[in-house]
């Protein structure tokens, strides 16, 4: 009961939330001759590394640092005047880790090798919400953009030991704080141009760090961990 | 642009009135299209006589069929080496060996759909070209000329006067695998089995698995675990070897090679002792399994929870995500 109130609620803040913003436009840029600012698109790379608490995955897969590729599509529905846009995103993306599976006779908190290999998947898929602080980088020269995300993470997750095999998935709360250099001072002219002809008003590159606490049902998160990448504004 | 047009021309005009002449000079090609009652197909690419059949020779029939035969009664046959060219006088007559008649060129009647049948692979022995005790690892090509209708007697032989059909024998088998892989490796539920590249790697067929109780590979038996002709390696399951937790087994790996008609049943290189790998089954774990870490949210299907109910929060994260996306989209 209590799940589906929160479900209501949070889809009537989505849904509603945007009427109130309408008397602004949600992606006005403040730099005069922008299109509307309403996407965001990024791909990631990092590391991740399910974190159990002990030393059972490095047990199977010692040094498995993924990697993790994760592309991420943020939509903005209200701009902040000063502050920037707020607006939620999905992300989702792989991580791979390959080991060796140990002996089923192992003494507790020891892994004796076997000949079976080990290879161990996660498909996270994260929604979020998003506050993109980019007021430094529209009004100042200086081209740093900053971005929070709090959200609900679900990792899948499918390992492969010999001839055993193991599938679920796992949820909880993640977060993400990012740094985004924004690369339009590089040559302004060609921005603008990249914007009229394409609608897309800024590239950047950025690193973040995040965190997941998605280990309600195996544990899968990360409490602690960074990707960096490429993305566009749209 | 002229000139260049009329040149093209010429040279295609050319080409047309020399074409025939050109493909007229190919010769014509037979097959061998049966031996022992199986029946050679596309799929084989060679036709070989093997160890077995040159085991007994005489017994190991086959059938050669003449292309564009129809109409001829009568064929003289010769064996010859590879491009022996026996169509020419010199190369039938000289002393090298190159081309010998065989036993049933007196002439042999011709069939039906212009085949020959139940010719034996001793008359190609008799001849002294094709030697059946030994060959190279990948074989030796050897020629059968068919002579249409005439003897070829002291007479070079146009290209519409005979046919040639080529095979291979091939009485080597492969040699040992050189494994690669540990031959002692951990105890586990499954094992990757790896080997080099032989050196007759393009003529292997498949790859068989034996299993036997002890390091003598004369003792093991095939099993039915079978790995393609251009695999480096097979695994191998204590499922697929029937062994319990704790049971071990020697296992070996031979190539077979192409010399059939059969894919499969060429010359097999020996279960040679030396390569015996020593798999024992045990239960293995991964992280999923591990006692110490809760992982009850395994379960079959990634998109259910563990008692099978589906997996609502994802649904209803597509659902707002459609929604506020199909909003946006209509603004």
């Amino acid at each position: 009961m209590k799940r589906t109130a929160s479900a209501l609620v949070l889809l009537a803040l989505v849904v509603f939330a945007p009427e109130r913003a309408r008397a602004e436009s949600v992606g006005a840029g403040s730099q005069e001759g922008w299109s509307p600012e309403g996407y965001l698109l990024s791909l990631g790379v990092g590391v991740y590394r399910p974190d159990p608490g002990s030393d059972a995955f490095d047990r199977v897969y010692p040094g498995g640092n993924g990697p993790i590729i994760l592309p991420e599509f943020d939509f903005f529905l209200y701009r902040i005047p000063y502050i920037g846009p707020i607006g939620i995103g999905i992300a989702g993306g792989w991580a791979g880790y390959k080991g060796t599976a140990c002996q089923e006779t192992s003494a507790p908190g020891t892994c004796l090798p076997s000949s079976d290999q080990a290879k161990f998947s996660l498909f996270p898929l994260n929604a979020l919400v998003v506050l993109r602080i980019d007021a430094l980088a529209r009004l100042t020269a200086v081209p740093f953009v900053f971005t929070g995300k709090v959200g609900f993470n679900s990792v899948f997750f499918k390992e492969t030991a010999g001839v055993g095999k193991s599938t679920g998935r796992s949820h909880g709360f993640g977060w993400a704080a990012q740094l985004a250099l924004e690369l339009n001072f590089i040559n302004e002219r060609r921005a603008n141009a990249l914007d009229e002809d394409w609608g897309i008003n800024s590239s950047f590159l950025f690193f973040e760090v995040a965190g997941s606490d998605a280990n309600s049902r195996a544990p899968v998160g990360d409490k602690f961990y960074f990707t960096g990448g490429v993305g566009i504004t749209f | 642009m002229r000139n260049g047009f009329l040149f093209f021309s010429v040279l295609t005009a050319a080409l047309t009135a020399l074409a025939p002449t050109s493909f007229g000079q190919t010769e014509q090609i037979d097959a061998i299209t049966k031996i022992n009652g199986e029946t050679l197909t596309s799929d084989n690419a060679d036709v070989y006589f093997n160890a077995q059949n040159c085991a007994d020779p005489a017994a190991t029939l086959y059938d050669l069929t003449l292309t564009n035969g129809n109409g001829i009664t009568q064929a003289y046959l010769w064996a010859g080496v590879q491009n022996g060219l026996c169509n020419e006088n010199a190369k039938r007559t000289d002393t090298q060996e190159l081309c010998r008649p065989m036993a049933s060129s007196t002439p042999v009647n011709v069939g039906d759909n212009a085949t020959i049948v139940d010719l034996t692979l001793q008359e190609l022995v008799d001849t002294g070209i094709v030697d059946c005790a030994n060959t190279a690892l990948e074989g030796q090509p050897y020629e059968i000329y068919a002579f249409r209708s005439e003897d070829p007697g002291g007479n070079d032989v146009t290209t519409d006067g005979y046919g040639v059909a080529k095979f291979i024998v091939d009485v080597t088998p492969p040699a040992p695998l050189v494994i690669e892989s540990d031959l002692t490796p951990a105890p586990g539920s499954t094992y990757n089995i790896t080997w080099a590249t032989p050196a007759d790697s393009t003529k292997i067929a498949e790859y068989r698995v034996y299993q036997g109780d002890t390091d003598d590979g004369s003792a093991a038996a095939l099993t039915s675990i079978r790995a393609s002709g251009t695999a480096k390696s097979v695994t191998v399951t204590s499922g697929s070897l029937n062994l319990a937790d704790g049971e071990s087994a020697y296992v070996f790996v031979t190539a077979v090679d192409f010399a059939s008609v059969t894919l499969g049943q060429g010359n097999e290189g020996d279960v040679a002792d030396a390569t015996g790998t020593l798999f024992t089954a045990v239960g293995t774990i991964g992280f999923c399994d591990d006692p110490s870490v809760d992982c009850s949210g395994c379960s079959v299907s990634p998109m259910s929870l563990a008692n099978g109910q589906p997996a609502s929060g994802v649904w209803l994260l597509g659902l707002i995500f459609a929604l506020v996306s199909g909003w946006r989209l209509r603004r």
